[in-house]
């Protein structure tokens, strides 16, 4: 077989295989990118997108004129960080637990009861949040601390507990989702590996370490790559509905994306709102490029692209 | 290789949004020309096919199921009667808006809606300028709605949609339990204050405050007062015009100096008195987060009051609802602003095809009761029928959940006062609330509206800060002493003091223009 | 594995202890939504959320099932999606996520990233929805539902090329090649069979966001509602009167009487919503399972 050979017949059926995906990929994402001039445009419904006058970034304009530019920019990095590490963390150490686990039956079910509250809209959650921490009728004041002679605990006012209501929520939510794609990651793994570690002595701390996180490195990678280009994102019903949309915990629950549905709930400003997930894309497309970057420099084999 | 398939994909991604966008123009008008002849062959004689128009309004929970059947039905009066064709279409009122504006976008036939934005939808140019159609189409629709009221919903004297007409004399009302009065013998002295920023308001509100504490000692299971903070609560005891959006807005009844409503001493005042509420324990510990409907509570008889804002008949609303009778007292008189007027609004939009076909047919839904009886309840003997004192009832076994065109979105057709009254209320109710709407005093500013094209960014950045804290101060729950100046200075950094001088410097011009005296 | 020793017996039921706590966080939940939606209602606000009401009632389902009388339908509607959605979303995902899995091909870096940008850029729903019914035409379609956002995500397609990369040797594909196989093939007859975990697991993804979506019902069917699937119907509600009750709402004094669903309703619409995913579930699993087992043996 000579080599010329082998590169034609390798690279069309390539390209063939690509063809429905890419041309899916053209329709629902590529071809409505024009959408973006909306951010610099002040829609005049009359003339049509296209027509309506350019106004630059005066779009942009609102996201900066917030006394509380820092707090939500603070808090949508900090939470994203902490649901990013604890996320990863959980998800991983789920899925090896599960990998151990002998009965296969009950695997099967332990993943089906962790997988429920994926199934469930954050609407959904937010009721079952309030069914347990609502002031007069909820089931940790009126049961709980009730029976325990403690005063109730107005939770909705009560900023300081909030970061960890929302990241608790937050890992119970996707914990099924990330430790799927983990165990998928596991179950891939060559079994003679592990046959041949165990011939050698080694113990299931050390089969671990030594041979299933190795393996786990490159998709753990890719996750967190992949949450880092939403970084500037974060979860809409988390923050807002689960929280019922409480003034008073604001300083520790206000992120940019319940900014901009709060600043634009009456305006029904199409530019606004545009302006508002191009700058979140732009920032996230920065760090992501530059993480990438730092990967690839480290570990050229993982970076994404 | 790369470089082939990159530039492919940008012509791609450039073109083919063009032609589409473009399209919106250059297709529509094969149908618009068609329409076009049909109109003019309909002039001339009536067996020419009837124009179409789509009518949408907004449903609540699910898509009404028979639309068909009603829009039918409305057809059988429309086509003989002025050759138009309706299409009815009915959207989730969360979705409402944004819906409209993916329509309006992308060259989908909407020609005839309400309106719930219409400063909004006027900045964005969503809504067409009808006046001249109206002129030629609409004179029984001007007189039925009267030339003021179309000032609400006109822009530098161009006419771009028609008021909802129903009662729109809708004031702050206090709603008790009656059996809970009579027992321990409270009857309050309600006499509707003549003027609201006189002091004899307070006195109703202390009035109502002993009222409370009388109920929340006796009556320990109890939740005194509740309302959805979504409201207005007690802010509607504020005697004001917003100015379209409360951010500036004009106090009593004298002079054109806009303000900063959430500065002055009456909205203080008023925040106090709640205040005092909550602390008190009358009010609903989790008020600012309750979702509930009041509704809701006063059914299981844990409620003792709510404040409501609405109009005559709100007891018997709230006692068909409730199972229990209610004292309401009014603690204002009501007032007709711009508005309160164009808060609902029929509008033709600006991407139709055929505004004389949707104007010809809003002329017929304001002025024909049977249209607008279909229009608010359904057809007739199908989704209601007449009771016997002449108001309309679901007919045997069918209740709002599952009737095909439920009554519970009258309120936004075009003319309920000319359809007849839901059950529970008297026959003469729509009598009673024409002649609230005539006698009610008017803003001086009535028909001034605000262009905030200027300072958007500013409105926006306010409207985060009001919603930050609007239901803890609304509710009573936050402590004033530290939240209220912190929210004065939120305000502030978000440039409401520019907002207020853009719309100062509108209002004088607009005043002056119209002859308007201080 | 036959024998289990003694220390591993130990490990095991740690283990299980350990999964039982955390299976609770989630069912607990699940079970007070349960009981909300079957007490009855003036009971909820009485004395509040317990795991044992007071008062029993089944009128929240009562009332979804009436209210919405083609509710059994819109289950249907969900099923066929969920299913045609999953096996075209599936395929398609696979077919594209696979050559870049191969150091071989020339376009990868590109391809990937082409995939990779529209997780970071999106037109915003506007240009999207013009594309989508002015382009090609989808609206008031079973079209809506399955095409629209929800076929292909790039997320799904990195995570299958990693797998790709990751599992499969290239000698054996190599050594198809020598033994004179195609590259369909060879991507058929050796890849694919590798590939059940990931396989199972994106198909899983992409099920269940069909089986959740309710936007494209709801920015698409806006006429025949004959095509509601069941998560639109339950959205529309929850989201109509969560606007009800917000500062968005400005027509507040007219909606203030209109008396929308009940807590209990809520709570009923969230198992409704559940219940039938939940008995499914577990088949899917079994199928999934086998092709694990199955591919492993290959392997």
């Amino acid at each position: 077989m000579n080599i010329r050979k082998k590169h034609r017949i390798v690279q069309w059926p390539y390209f063939l295989m690509l063809a429905p995906g890419l041309v899916y990929l053209i329709i629902n994402n590529y071809i409505p990118m024009f959408g973006v001039i909306i951010a610099f445009k002040d829609i005049d419904f009359s003339k049509g997108i296209l027509k309506s006058d350019w106004v630059g970034f005066r779009n942009f304009k609102f996201l900066f004129k917030t006394s509380d530019a820092f707090i939500i920019t603070r808090n949508t990095l900090l939470y994203n960080v902490t649901f990013i590490i604890l996320g990863t963390i959980v998800g991983v150490t789920i899925a090896i637990l599960l990998n151990e686990l002998l009965s296969t039956r009950m695997r099967k079910t332990y993943q089906t009861v962790l997988l429920l509250p994926q199934l469930i809209s954050m609407v959904i959650v937010a009721y079952i949040v309030y069914a347990f921490l609502n002031t007069e009728s909820g089931f940790i004041n009126n049961t709980l601390l009730n029976a325990a002679g403690k005063e109730p605990v107005y939770w909705y006012s009560e900023k300081k507990y909030w970061p960890f209501i929302l990241t608790f929520v937050n890992l119970w939510k996707g914990m099924g989702y990330s430790c799927i794609v983990y165990l998928a990651s596991i179950m891939g793994i060559d079994q003679s590996m592990y046959e041949s570690a165990k011939i050698d002595g080694a113990g299931r701390m050390r089969q671990i370490w030594s041979i299933t996180l190795p393996l786990l490195k490159p998709t753990i990678i890719t996750m967190i790559l992949m949450s880092v280009g939403r970084i500037f994102y974060s979860d809409f019903g988390l923050f807002y509905q689960v929280t019922m949309n409480s003034g008073a915990l604001y300083e520790y629950t206000s992120t940019i994306d319940t900014y901009v549905y709060r600043a634009l709930l009456q305006m029904n400003d199409l530019s606004m709102s545009s302006a508002a997930a191009l700058y979140q894309s732009a920032v996230g497309f920065v760090l992501i490029v530059a993480v990438n970057a730092i990967v690839r420099k480290v570990d050229s084999e993982n970076a994404l692209f | 290789m790369r470089k082939k398939v990159l530039s492919i994909l940008l012509a791609l991604a450039m073109t083919v949004p063009m032609a589409v966008g473009c399209g919106n123009q250059s297709t529509e008008p094969a149908s618009g020309d068609s329409q076009q002849t049909a109109e003019e062959t309909a002039s001339e004689g009536s067996a020419a096919a009837p124009e179409e128009i789509v009518v949408r309004f907004a449903c609540l929970g699910t898509v009404p199921a028979d639309l068909q059947q009603v829009a039918d039905a409305i057809n059988e009066i429309s086509i003989p009667e002025i050759n138009v064709k309706i299409d009815l279409e009915s959207v989730s009122i969360a979705n409402y808006d944004n819906q409209l504006a993916l329509d309006m976008t992308s060259g989908e036939q909407v020609d005839l809606f309400c309106s719930m934005n219409f400063q909004s939808m006027m900045n964005a140019h969503q809504l067409m300028d009808i006046t001249d159609y109206l002129d030629q189409y609409g004179k029984e629709l001007v007189s039925e709605v009267s030339e003021d009221w179309l000032k609400a919903t006109s822009v530098n004297g161009r006419i771009y949609g028609v008021p909802v007409v129903n009662g729109k004399a809708a004031t702050t009302q206090i709603v008790m339990r009656k059996d809970i009065l009579d027992k321990y013998d409270l009857h309050p002295e309600y006499e509707m204050a003549a003027d609201v920023t006189d002091p004899v308001m307070t006195a109703t509100i202390e009035d109502i405050s002993h009222i409370f504490s009388v109920v929340k000692e006796n009556e320990p299971e109890m939740t005194v007062l509740y309302y959805p903070v979504s409201g207005n609560g007690l802010s509607g005891i504020v005697n004001k015009d917003p100015l379209d959006d409360s951010i500036g807005v004009l106090m009593g009844t004298e002079g054109f100096e806009v303000v900063d409503l959430y500065e002055t001493d009456e909205y203080m005042q008023m925040l106090e008195i709640v205040r005092d509420w909550y602390t008190a324990g009358y009010i609903k510990s989790d008020i600012a987060t309750d979702t509930e409907n009041e509704m809701s509570y006063m059914a299981a008889g844990r409620l003792f009051a709510t404040i409501s804002e609405s109009e005559i008949g709100t007891d018997a609303q709230y006692k068909n609802g409730t199972g229990y009778d209610w004292t309401c007292i009014k603690i204002k008189e009501p007032y007709l602003t711009s508005q309160s007027l164009n808060m609902m609004t029929w509008a033709v939009s600006s991407t139709s095809q055929v505004p004389e076909a949707a104007v010809k047919f809003m002329n017929l839904a304001y002025t024909n009761k049977d249209v607008a009886n279909m229009m608010c309840y359904g057809v007739k003997d199908v989704h209601w029928v007449l009771t016997e004192e002449g108001t309309v009832a679901y007919p045997e076994g069918v209740d709002a959940s599952t009737s095909g065109y439920p009554s519970s979105t009258y309120w936004e057709m075009p003319n309920s006062l000319i359809a007849d009254p839901l059950v529970g209320n008297t026959p003469d109710y729509n009598e009673l609330l024409r002649q609230n709407n005539l006698t009610a005093p008017v803003s001086r500013a009535m028909g001034f509206s605000f262009d905030n094209s200027s300072v958007s960014s500013e409105i926006a950045a306010i409207y985060a800060v009001v919603d930050e804290y609007r239901a803890g101060l609304l509710g009573g729950a936050l402590d004033l002493d530290e939240n209220y100046p912190r929210f004065i200075q939120k305000l502030k950094d978000a440039g409401i003091d520019t907002v207020i001088a853009e719309k100062q410097k509108q209002l004088d011009a607009w005043a002056q223009e119209n002859g308007v005296s201080e | 594995m036959g024998i289990t020793s003694k220390r591993e017996k130990i490990a095991q039921a740690v283990f299980h202890l350990v999964f039982i706590g955390i299976c609770l966080t989630v069912i607990i939940p699940f079970l007070l939504v349960f009981m909300s939606s079957i007490t009855e209602e003036n009971e909820l606000i009485r004395n509040g959320y317990r795991f044992w009401p007071g008062k029993f009632s089944f009128a929240a389902y009562e009332y979804i099932f009436r209210s919405s009388t083609a509710l059994v339908r819109a289950y249907g509607i969900s099923l066929l999606i969920t299913v045609v959605g999953t096996i075209l979303g599936l395929s398609i995902v696979t077919l594209y996520a696979y050559p870049l899995s191969r150091p071989e091909f020339k376009g990868k870096n590109l391809f990937t990233f082409i995939a990779f940008f529209t997780m970071l850029f999106n037109g915003g729903l506007v240009s999207s929805y013009l594309t989508w019914t002015r382009l090609l035409n989808v609206k008031n379609s079973i079209a809506a539902l399955i095409f629209p956002f929800l076929l292909m995500n790039a997320f799904n397609v990195i995570l299958m090329k990693n797998y790709f990369k990751a599992n499969i040797p290239s000698e054996l594909i190599e050594a198809a090649r020598i033994d004179g196989a195609g590259e369909f093939g060879i991507f058929f007859r050796i890849v694919l069979p590798l590939s059940t975990p990931i396989l199972a697991t994106v198909g899983l993804f992409v099920a269940i966001s069909y089986w959740n979506d309710w936007m494209n019902g709801l920015y698409f069917i806006t006429k025949r509602t004959d095509l509601f699937s069941l998560q639109n119907y339950l959205n529309r509600m929850l989201t109509d009167i969560q606007f009800l009750n917000s500062s968005a709402n400005k027509v507040s004094s007219y909606t203030q009487g209109v008396k929308m669903p009940a807590t209990s309703i809520k709570m009923a619409l969230a198992v409704v919503g559940v219940v039938p995913i939940m008995v499914l579930y577990p088949f899917f699993q079994r199928y999934f399972v086998k092709g694990i087992t199955i591919g492993a043996v290959k392997g």
